[in-house]
């Protein structure tokens, strides 16, 4: 019988420390269960059950009455979470702050408008702006209008971002500021029936003279450390160990401010910012990734590439085959399609993984082609990930499929606009076709699901309980079909992500040699009745062999 | 109010090409040009006062921006410098509309819309307005423009060249179509009169008149307005010109839209318009019969 030998001790330097757990999901196909883990200098060196007691010593008990799974790792989210929560939030959903304060949504005009007068009072000083975020008006039939933000102040200006930050709604102080009046509007200037603007600025020229009047109090400053540290909290409280930051110009001082923040001892979550291409042409974007290439360190993943090509289906802008139900025709192109086919077909043969956002089914119909010329040409190599990929139907998966490509599901679209997509956008078939993990995973594609946070909610469990019960916020049932299991939309949090953004080699599973990221939850998600998926509390994680427990939430208001 | 123009077309149209020569002509008003992509801006050395971040200054007192993400942000950034520019141009992503981004300059009050330039690839446009990706977004762009400007003449055939122009007029009978030129300035200029005074046709146009006006007689409102209505071949008119009150102002008019905007004038400002349109235009002094005071 072999034993150590003494040679093999001095190259196990390092304590092991060994954990147990009542139960482990590693969401590793050669070991899906274990009671113990055992780790070393931030790894996993070992998974299985109580025999790893005697090799590497009694096991840590403070896991013993809870569910290990593999860290979180959200597929696609925005650090601006971090931003954001700068303003007060009025959405119409209960919404957690960082912090863990929860703020009961605003279901109606009154109860804004209550809302929106005791943050006026509470303001400093007599003129300065009233600036609110998260109010999304497609929730309400009887949408606010200036008249109604006229009830809360008459003397400074009112104004609140609609989620997507292409919108705001304003009061007449802020119209008047601004000079917008029904003699001077362009479009994107909402009327009401009697010809006079209602508050309701859409896009940039008509938001301009409002923001030129009152100031943008959440981009015009840029990312301060406090904000990168914010987001790492709402991952630690989501039970994230891995998040992306999928749009990022990372410029020289906000790259400076991620890497000193991620480097902080207890930053809780592994940053992985995506370069957008946007600003640049093909030789200048590699410019830019020689220049970051280098900067990475263990919770900091630099090298990706974001592509997006069309805008959002809930704002009628997203590529679609078929018209809006609106009778809008078609939405637009966030790139030109042969920029698009340039950056694709110069960047696939590097090496360098693109997060390409494609969430209306013309989008995802150019990309694909794109790829089967790409492909064809220099071969499969990295995966790549189509990103919101929500209207894509079995051919376009089929076909993704082929290509190798990853599909990055946005999830928590059925429960927040799953109605208004029926009712509104695409109408009920298309709607109940939308975000179609049942069908890939029957593929054989791997499945990511993601928030899009701030755009929704960090929450991996919300996400999982969104693609395993498709349910919409009136509680109605969308496309049921496409239910997927417990266990798929688990790895859809976990390992499928880490495969997308090439990371499954660190993260992802709980398997030997990868880092000990693991988050604690109060019950089993595979256990659990379905419907209690979102109900699971996240009691803390483990990054690198780091234990943070959860910080208590502070009180509702 | 600053002058703001749009210059749009879709990706590769030439774009670039059309601002690079307006920064580099030395004797450029000063002005503020921002644009999307900052490194493929080539500006002559000899002409950089200061080169930093996302600003190059020229000697000239223009300034060329990036416009980073955020368009508002940008302008914001812009208007509230220590020496603000006496126009603004403002480049319109390939894809863009730029038709939405000069509504930034019809509705805010900092701004006064000053044109939309449109740059057509001569030799691509037939082949983009048969693409099932990029149609629509083509002929939006065509749709807002003020003025069409056609570029890589040299590139395209005489017969395509000819197609290009008879699409476009068919489609844009209200646009004027021109040719890019060496005289970026002066195409510009011919969308808005600067205080340098109206600019003339550069030519060649296709099919679009020009006569300038220039006289010492005051101008009649509503006599301007019957007229336009009258003269379904006159589509554009702009200058300066005094009223009967002795009010002097910018005239602006767009089909049947009028714009007047009083302005601070010496006395010995006169009218000074330029009337665009089609066909055999009236002559300018016959126009002053038409639109101006009776004696």
């Amino acid at each position: 019988m072999l034993t150590a030998t003494p040679l093999l001790v001095l190259v196990m330097t390092g304590e092991v420390k060994t954990y147990r757990a009542l139960k482990i999901i590693t969401m590793d196909g050669q070991n899906p269960g274990a009671s113990h883990v055992a780790v070393r200098a931030g790894k996993i060196l070992a998974v299985g059950g109580k025999a790893l007691e005697s090799k590497y010593g009694e096991a840590d008990a403070v896991f013993a009455e809870h569910i290990l799974v593999p860290g979180f790792v959200e597929a696609h989210a925005h650090a601006s979470e971090g931003m954001i929560w700068k303003l007060p939030y009025v959405g119409f959903y209960d919404r957690m702050h960082p912090d863990g304060q929860v703020f009961r949504g605003c279901t109606t005009v009154d109860a804004l408008v209550a809302r929106l007068v005791e943050l006026e009072q509470a303001l400093a000083t007599q003129h300065e702006a009233l600036f609110a975020w998260g109010y999304d008006s497609i929730y309400f039939s009887d949408k606010p209008m200036r008249r109604d933000l006229d009830r809360v102040s008459t003397s400074r200006p009112v104004v609140l971002f609609h989620t997507s930050l292409h919108l705001i709604t304003v009061n007449s102080v802020a119209l008047e500021l601004a000079g917008i009046t029904r003699d001077n509007r362009v479009e994107g200037v909402y009327v009401d029936d009697a010809g006079e603007p209602n508050g309701e600025l859409a896009e940039v020229a008509a938001m301009f003279p409002v923001l030129r009047v009152v100031g943008d109090p959440v981009f015009d400053v840029g990312y301060a450390a406090e904000d990168v540290r914010r987001f790492g909290r709402a991952c630690h409280r989501a039970g994230i160990t891995t998040a992306s930051d999928l749009y990022s110009d990372l410029e020289p001082d906000v790259l400076d401010t991620f890497d000193a923040v991620t480097r902080e001892p207890d930053f809780p979550a592994r940053i992985v910012p995506a370069l957008a291409t946007t600003r640049f042409n093909l030789e200048r974007l590699r410019g830019r990734l020689t220049e970051i290439s280098g900067r990475g360190h263990d919770r900091l993943y630099l090298g990706s590439v974001k592509i997006v090509t069309d805008g959002a289906i809930a704002g009628f802008s997203a590529r679609v085959r078929q018209p809006y139900l609106n009778g809008i025709e078609n939405g637009v192109w966030y790139e030109a399609p042969q920029k698009i086919r340039e950056m694709i077909r110069a960047l696939h043969p590097t090496g360098v993984r693109l997060h390409i956002h494609v969430n209306g089914d013309e989008a995802s119909e150019l990309v694909l082609q794109i790829f089967e010329e790409v492909v064809a040409a220099s071969g499969p190599r990295q995966r790549h990930v189509l990103e919101h990929a929500q209207m894509m139907d079995a051919d376009q998966l089929a076909r993704a499929k082929r290509l190798g490509l990853v599909v990055n599901f946005f999830a928590n679209h059925t429960y927040y606009w799953g109605d208004q997509h029926r009712d509104a956008t695409v109408g009920a078939e298309i709607a109940a076709r939308m975000n179609p993990a049942r069908t890939a995973l029957d593929l054989g594609l791997d499945v990511a699901l993601h928030s899009d946070a701030p755009v929704t909610p960090l929450g991996p469990l919300f996400c999982m309980w969104c693609a395993v019960n498709r349910h919409t916020a009136t509680g109605r049932d969308l496309g049921p079909e496409q239910r997927i299991s417990p266990d798929e939309a688990l790895r859809a949090v976990t390992l499928a992500p880490a495969i997308g953004m090439g990371m499954d080699d660190r993260v992802g599973s709980i398997s030997p040699g990868k880092y000990a990221d693991f988050t604690l939850l109060d019950r089993d998600p595979l256990g659990v009745e379905p419907m209690r998926i979102r109900d699971i509390r996240v009691l803390g994680t483990m990054l690198g062999g780091a234990w943070q427990p959860a910080v208590s939430p502070s009180a509702s208001r | 109010m600053i002058p703001l123009s749009v210059i749009g077309g879709f990706l590769g149209a030439g774009k670039t090409t059309f601002l690079n020569r307006l920064i580099n002509q030395a004797d450029a008003p000063r002005c503020a040009i921002l644009v999307n992509d900052f490194g493929d801006i080539a500006v002559d050395e000899r002409l950089v006062a200061q080169h930093g971040g996302d600003t190059i200054t020229l000697k000239n007192g223009c300034v060329c921006c990036s416009l980073g993400n955020d368009l508002g942000r940008s302008l914001s950034r812009v208007l509230d410098g220590d020496n603000p520019p006496q126009r603004i141009i403002v480049e319109a992503s390939g894809v863009s509309n730029p038709g939405r981004i000069m509504d930034i300059g019809r509705i805010s009050p900092e701004l006064q819309a000053d044109g939309v330039i449109v740059i057509v690839d001569t030799a691509a446009l037939q082949a983009q307005l048969a693409d099932r990706w990029i149609a629509a977004t083509v002929t939006a762009q065509l749709a807002s423009a003020d003025l069409l400007l056609l570029s890589k003449l040299d590139i395209a055939a005489t017969r395509v060249r000819d197609e290009v122009v008879a699409r476009l007029r068919e489609k844009f009978s209200d646009t004027p179509v021109a040719q890019d030129s060496e005289h970026s300035w002066q195409l510009l200029a011919e969308l808005a009169p600067t205080e340098t005074g109206p600019a003339f046709f550069v030519e060649p146009h296709f099919g679009f008149t020009a006569r300038s006006v220039v006289s010492e007689r005051r101008l009649d409102l509503q006599r301007l307005r019957r007229w336009m209505q009258r003269r379904d071949d006159v589509y554009r008119i702009k200058g300066w010109a005094r009223l009967a009150n002795d009010d002097y102002g910018l005239l602006q008019v767009v089909g049947k839209n009028l714009a007047w905007e009083t302005i601070p004038a010496s006395d010995d400002d006169g009218m000074r318009l330029v009337v665009i349109g089609r066909g055999e235009l009236p002559g300018s002094g016959a126009i002053c019969d038409a639109v101006c005071v009776g004696d």
